[in-house]
């Protein structure tokens, strides 16, 4: 004898709110460390960029965006994320500006390489913030200039100059010999 | 190593905190929650139904304005003066006699 069992509605929303839960969860996992080096990079402020991750991505749970696929997923995080941030860094009130906890921001151990990434985030966090911006997406996410003219709003040729300039800047400050 | 190496090796070793993101699970956590229980409330209470004492409010309204219109106008009507008695108030009708002194003697024509 065939038994259908169905759930009851309050059963089938229980289950729906654990499976959003967990999708919640998911993409927190899967993004945070996007969203949080992206708003380091635009405010050079670790207590910022940990404010601005929060708000981005309760702004992702509460429009509930719709994507084409994974790429224009991260693209949306990252325009948000960037938009947050010149957004805080353009009121009045942004002066005050603690210093960047290093011991917090960069793993523990002390090996000659964390020293080393140490200098090098450094030396892109001191950079003008149209200029780390497009150094860490260009080196790091691997954009394109057109992405990241997309992702600023800014134009290509604008993007091409300040990687230019960036690039200057950053062996001046670690030392042109090895990069 | 050349710049992208650095930078990415640079990059790598930076984390969103975890306390943050604990943080944020759980403020993600208790907004899932106060939604369901908004839904919850809303399923038990069923769709609002209009009010309809809100129409009753609204007709009684309207009945004690007319009311009140009504009055006045009895009151005004009422309360008027006549300033001058005797112009005759246009749509009625006066007779001759109305206007004639009444005689108290009868006078004898024939003498």
């Amino acid at each position: 004898m065939l038994s259908i069992q169905s759930d009851s509605p309050g059963d089938a929303a229980k289950k729906q709110a654990v499976r959003v839960k967990e999708d919640s969860f998911a993409v927190v996992d899967k993004y945070q460390d996007l969203v949080y080096r992206t708003a380091l990079t635009v405010t050079g402020s670790q207590w910022d960029a940990e404010d601005i991750m929060q708000e981005v991505f309760l702004k992702y749970f509460q429009s509930h965006p719709v994507f084409q696929n994974e790429a224009h997923e991260k693209s949306w995080l990252m325009k948000v994320t960037v938009n947050a941030g010149k957004n805080l860094m353009r009121t009045g009130w942004y002066k005050k500006r603690a210093e960047i906890d290093w011991d917090r921001l960069i793993a523990k151990e002390e090996t000659a390489e964390t020293d080393r990434s140490a200098d090098v985030l450094r030396a892109v966090l001191s950079l003008p913030e149209r200029y780390r911006i497009a150094v860490y997406l260009y080196y790091y996410e691997e954009l394109s200039i057109r992405e990241i003219a997309d992702v600023t709003g800014s134009t290509e040729a604008a993007v091409s100059q300040q990687l230019s300039r960036a690039r200057n800047k950053l062996r001046k400050k670690l030392g042109g010999a090895d990069i | 190593m050349n710049l992208k190496q650095s930078i990415q090796n640079a990059y790598d070793h930076v984390h969103a905190p975890a306390d943050v993101t604990e943080r944020l699970k759980q403020e993600l956590y208790q907004k899932d929650l106060e939604e369901e229980r908004d839904e919850v409330t809303y399923q038990a209470a069923g769709p609002q139904k209009p009010a309809i004492g809100r129409y009753f409010v609204y007709i009684a309204a309207s009945l004690l304005l007319c009311a009140g219109g009504v009055l006045a106008a009895w009151s005004m009507q009422s309360q008027r003066v006549d300033l001058n008695p005797g112009r005759p108030i246009p749509g009625t009708v006066t007779t001759v006699t109305d206007s004639m002194p009444e005689t108290t003697e009868p006078t004898d024509v024939q003498n």
